[in-house]
């Protein structure tokens, strides 16, 4: 039977059409038993491609393209050894070139490759090359150096798709081949599954070729003839016995197995004579005294010995005890560290210092995290303070050794707007077309574009030519690899070393990654530790920092007792934009419904706001019932004891699998693959057999079907995600710090959080924020900003009871790497040259620096020469005078001491700046403005009877018990205006959008309903906005049901995305120049 | 509808539409062709190759044949059930 030995997939990214899935298919369809998988310069695909080919009865074959003196080789691995030989050989080839993988040959000869199988490439090989310009002899050189490569396994390969001369060619290679009496192996050269898969190929092309459909480029295919043929085809076209049976040959002598049967954990650093299992039960009975009272000691000491034994069954000890090494170096360091998800349901975790959750005294369940029955290995995610993970991973490599290390990869896949982009770019569109095409579909998959027909036609009309084509090709684009990306955190860490799996190359930033995503990693047995990089913990770590450095106090924010009174007070009030995990609109309206009191609320409060909880309409029975406006009931008595802290929902994935155990019966290996399939989204045939199960055996234990069926409806609403409440617990505490510092240390909190941006908000909400709590923000100055944002002492105002003295006398200064255009270099050199003295003048400040003429120009734009000139208008000329002298008197060898750089006679009459220019320069250069942009227009939008925004707190809501004799009316409307912070459609609400406004009174979260969004749509992606509508509120949160919207035009401000999300950066909608442009609309 | 419109001829690269030609097959391959009220048996196929462009705008594929013929040496192609002539040489 005939065997394929040369095929690509999509893992090839764009130089292969069909799914690893695909190819399977058309193999088994023809008969074939075995199929080689030989993606370009890797093998991203090797391990989906084995667990598929087991489904199909398919003997799958691993192999490799790589490119060799600039023509494809390929390799095919007859064993693990070869395996490992193909991943160093694409190991050194990624490293020569990280975009354009390739050896040299002389290179090639230097690795290993006796247990490599060589066939000498297809078409645009290097042998077909020379064989089709008729150059015999370089033809045989070649060969014969592969030879003396490959020795007796190296093979001329025959492909033919049916190109003119191919079947020419071929007896002219074998000519070649026999002349040194080398085999001759008959391949398909697929690239895709069937002839139809062309289409989408050839897109590829165009795309990977940067061209259209209708430009011609030696990459693209000239035919539809590279698909899995059968057998009799290529007979067909490939006349030569041998050739053929000498493919069957090599599939059987070539055997590689990655899918592993057991895990391959690192070493960890132990006592001599002293197994892992002994290391880690000495290291957790020693911290168990230190950590557990005497009354918690022995129901410590019963849930780590079981521990213990499932961690020594599971052969995982050295795991942990590496996980203890790396977050032990870490907080030797000074670094700041939280381990966080199911491993804090861990005693041995807790001991080990690995998390900071007591699972005693917080009921955690181990077996969320681990149990005997579990495949593959546990995650143990550690967080880490996002600044300083590359120190972390730095010293892990040396640790662990650089061949044992590496980061997870993730696959980027194509989704609706990516496809879109690139199909329609390769169909021809114009460029400003195709990126309203792609910007006019959501975030989705690509599957889904014929669902968004009428929004493309928005675009462009019905009968725009190839507009059918181009959707049947974005669809074929669905879930199609586009490149290699990171993994957020997840450091592969393993004995051996990492070549025996996986090829290793290098990122973009220069991180070391494997070619696998963590799916595939835990597949083959390999152990990860996600080192996550946290920039709220940066935040904190910063905060208290700066604090320090200000007071010489030192905060220990890692000691609170988690029971502040006026923590709780700020968060009830809903005042939490740069707190952690609960700054967004949707949390802080939840804040205000649930009002928590202690931490225990605080990690109900994290775990809320998820979709598993949201989705089963579970959020308002529990805080109705927190806060006894409902009674609690409970489904069936038997889940009193797992839902009692809970009031009776469910909030928690360790409730689900507590439900499964101890209600339905099921062993916690059971129960936990119960959870984990019951929070994924299920059809309904699955759903039906779960439902069996989980009736049947609680009605085994005496429980009535209705009442098991009734449990189980009530557990199958708890869909899609949901917190564990070790993880929710992890998060409470970093929640607690963030709002303790914010509420006690504004100032140092804000500057940190303006540093970091870890969370939703753009600068200029960060700075509004600050003001309302005492915080003054100076702008950026030449003479007292940092690189960093710092912190000044300004007279005092007066503490308010309850504070710290500091906190109203410290303002918040802007670094000079706020400033546009100026880098930390820059920044660095201006600080470093102020430590001669302070600079005097524009002048001074010029002809001290070399800095860019567009640094100089932001600088003083900005407004940080404004104290050495009159204002920024005159700094600008003053600089760019100095500037231009400097230069002239730099070429004409002059001393620049001679004369001054500006003589007053070079500066005229300069008009002051307008408050619209004040404003469009603040905005251009820092990001945010002196003055609030709205305030310029206020006076025009009273006229129009349009309020601030913190009119809207004034009104009366209900529950609101400040205002108790002034009951809301229902049916008032109210007009607002501001401009758009974020914009939010998250699954799980159903089509509403979420829109929050902000003036300079404060911010409203706009709730706009789906017939509302679908009607103003285009209105609603101004960057600001006049909005209609009926206010709704609870407490110290506000919102506005949306009737109607209205374009507020040339406004500056208007925001996309989240900073957190953008690498801390603002994504402003628009930038304009403020002039005395009308703001309404037409 | 017309035979020009079902059958749309396919065009060189400058242009010109390819002639058409009455070509008898045996297993799929030419064996005797019918051009310019002449017939001519096909000796010997020098080669065949397939050429799919413009599948955007549902240009069928053409499969090509280099005939060497009694009289003329002539690359045809089939295209959509149709045969043309590509090139001929006397």
């Amino acid at each position: 039977m005939f065997t394929h030995l040369h095929t690509r997939s999509c893992y090839s990214f764009l130089q292969g059409g069909s799914h690893p899935e695909a190819l399977l298919t058309a193999a088994a369809e023809h008969g074939m038993t075995s199929l080689a998988l030989t993606d370009v310069h890797g093998v991203y695909g090797m391990v989906k491609f084995q667990k598929a080919a087991r489904g199909y009865g398919i003997r799958p074959i691993c192999g490799a393209e790589v490119v060799v003196d600039d023509a494809p080789l390929v390799l095919l691995a007859r064993s693990a050894r070869g395996y490992a030989q193909v991943c160093r050989i694409l190991t050194s080839a990624h490293a020569n070139d990280r975009l354009s993988p390739h050896l040299r040959y002389d290179e090639l000869r230097m690795h290993e490759c006796d247990d490599l199988v060589c066939l000498s490439g297809g078409y645009a090989s290097r042998l077909r090359r020379h064989v089709r310009r008729r150059e015999e002899h370089a033809a045989h050189a070649w060969l014969s150096g592969l030879r003396d490569v490959f020795g007796h396994r190296c093979y001329a390969e025959l492909s033919h798709h049916q190109r003119p001369g191919e079947s020419f060619e071929l007896e002219r290679v074998r000519r070649v081949a026999a002349a040194l009496d080398m085999p001759c192996v008959a391949t398909g050269d697929v690239r895709y599954a069937r002839t139809d898969d062309y289409k989408q190929t050839d897109i590829m092309s165009c795309v990977r070729n940067g061209i259209t459909v209708f430009d011609d480029h030696a990459e693209r295919e000239v035919n539809a003839e590279a698909y899995v043929v059968g057998e009799e085809e290529i007979r067909r076209r490939i006349p030569y016995e041998d050739a053929l049976r000498n493919a069957g040959i090599i599939a059987d002598a070539c055997a590689v197995d990655l899918l592993a049967s057991h895990i391959t954990p690192p070493a960890a650093r132990r006592v001599e004579g002293e197994d892992a299992d002994s290391t880690l039960k000495r290291l957790c009975l020693e911290a168990l005294p230190k950590r557990y009272a005497e009354t918690t000691r022995p129901q410590a000491m019963a849930l780590l010995e079981k521990e213990t034994g499932v961690i020594r069954s599971l052969e995982l000890s050295d795991y942990f005890l590496v996980v203890k090494e790396v977050v032990d170096e870490a907080k030797r360091r000074g670094i700041r560290c939280s381990g966080r998800g199911s491993a804090a349901n861990s005693i041995v975790a807790y001991l080990l210092g690995i998390t900071g959750v007591d699972p005693v005294r917080h009921h955690l369940l181990f077996e969320r995290f681990l149990h005997g029955g579990r495949k593959g290995t546990p995650d143990i995610d550690v967080d880490f303070d996002s600044e300083r993970r590359g120190e972390v991973i730095a010293w892990m490599e040396e640790r662990f050794g650089m061949d044992h290390t590496a980061m997870t990869a993730t696959l980027m896949t194509y989704r609706l707007r990516s496809a879109m982009r690139d199909v329609s770019k390769a169909m021809g569109y114009p460029l400003p077309v195709v990126d309203a095409l792609s910007k006019a579909v959501p975030w989705g998959s690509a599957r889904a574009v014929r669902k968004h027909r009428e929004l493309l036609h928005e675009v462009v009309p019905t009968d725009t030519p190839l507009f059918a084509v181009t959707m049947e090709m974005v669809e074929r684009f669905h879930d199609v690899p586009r490149h290699l990306g990171l993994h957020s955190g997840g450091m592969v860490l393993s004995r051996t070393p990492l070549y025996h799996f996986s090829p290793i190359q290098v990122s973009a930033n220069g991180v070391k990654e494997v070619q696998f995503d963590k799916n595939d990693v835990e597949a083959m047995g390999l152990v990860k530790l996600d080192v996550l990089g946290l920039r709220m913990l940066a935040t904190i770590s910063e905060a208290v920092e700066l604090h320090h450095a200000a007071t010489g106090e030192r905060l220990e924010v890692d000691e609170l007792s988690l029971d502040d009174e006026n923590v709780y007070a700020l968060m009830c009030d809903s005042t939490t934009i740069g707190v952690f995990q609960i700054e967004s609109q949707g949390q802080q309206h939840v804040l205000a419904l649930h009002q928590p009191s202690n931490f225990n609320d605080l990690i109900a409060e994290v775990a809320l706001f998820r979709p598993g909880p949201l989705q089963s309409g579970m959020v308002n029975p529990y805080i109705r019932r927190r806060r006894g406006q409902e009674p609690v009931v409970y489904a069936h008595p038997d889940l009193e004891p797992i839902l009692r802290d809970t009031y009776g929902v469910i909030l928690y994935q360790e409730q689900v699998l507590e439900i499964a155990h101890h209600f339905a019966g099921m062993s916690l290996a059971e129960a936990d693959d119960f959870r984990a399939l019951m929070s994924k989204f299920r059809i309904a045939s699955e759903m039906e057999l779960m439902r069996d199960k989980f009736v049947s055996g609680a009605v085994r234990r005496g429980v009535e079907s209705a009442h098991a069926n009734a449990v189980f409806d009530m557990v199958s609403y708890f869909v899609g995600y949901g917190f564990c409440r070790s993880h929710a617990a992890a998060f409470a505490k970093i929640v607690y710090q963030s709002a303790w510092l914010k509420r006690y240390h504004p100032a140092c909190y804000m500057a940190a959080v303006m540093q970091h941006r870890p969370g939703f908000y753009p600068l200029m909400t960060l700075v509004e924020e600050a003001k309302r709590f005492g915080a003054e923000v100076l702008l950026p100055d030449v003479n007292h900003s940092g690189v960093r944002y710092g912190l000044e002492q300004r007279a005092a105002r007066g503490a308010a009871e309850g504070e710290s003295a500091d906190a109203p006398r410290l303002a918040i200064r802007k670094p000079l790497t706020s400033i546009e255009n100026v880098s930390e270099e820059s920044a660095r050199a201006i600080v470093m040259e102020r430590l001669r003295g302070p600079y005097l003048s524009c002048e001074d400040f010029v002809q001290r620096l070399s800095l860019p003429s567009d640094v100089i120009e932001s600088v003083a734009r900005s407004g940080a020469l404004d104290a050495l000139a009159q204002d920024s208008r005159s700094a600008l000329w003053h600089t760019g005078v100095a500037l231009r002298r400097k230069e002239s008197l730099r070429q004409d060898q002059e001393s620049l001491f001679a004369l001054p750089l500006v003589q007053p006679e070079d500066v005229p009459e300069l008009p002051p700046l307008r408050s619209t220019e004040r404003l469009a320069w603040d905005y251009a250069t820092h990001r945010s403005a002196r003055v609030h942009p709205m305030t310029l227009y206020r006076r025009m939008l009273n006229s129009l009877e349009v309020r601030t925004i913190e009119t809207c707190y004034r009104l009366p809501m209900r529950s609101d018990s400040s205002k108790p004799d002034h009951p809301p009316n229902r049916n008032h409307t109210m007009l607002l205006g501001g401009i758009a912070i974020l914009r939010q459609q998250p699954g799980t609400a159903k089509g509403v959008m979420f829109l929050t406004l902000e003036d300079e009174t404060g911010y409203i979260q706009v709730i706009v309903l789906p017939h509302i969004k679908e009607k103003l749509r285009k209105v609603l992606r101004a960057p600001a906005l006049i909005v209609k509508g009926k206010p709704e509120g609870e407490n110290g949160w506000r919102g506005l049901l949306l009737l109607d919207a209205w374009e507020l035009r040339n406004v500056q401000g208007g925001y996309t995305g989240f900073p957190s999300q953008t690498g801390g950066k603002d994504r402003q909608v628009i930038n304009v120049p403020l002039g005395d442009a009308d703001v309404l609309p037409e | 509808m017309n035979t020009a419109q079902k059958h749309r001829i396919p065009k060189s690269r400058d242009g010109s539409a390819h002639e058409r030609i009455d070509v008898d097959t045996r297993a799929g391959m030419p064996h005797r062709i019918h051009y310019r009220r002449s017939t001519d048996t096909v000796r010997n196929i020098d080669d065949t190759w397939v050429y799919r462009s413009r599948w955007w705008a549902r240009e069928e594929e053409r499969r090509y044949f280099k005939l060497r013929c009694e009289r003329w040496v002539l690359i045809v192609f089939m295209s959509d059930n149709a045969w043309y002539v590509d090139r001929r040489w006397d």
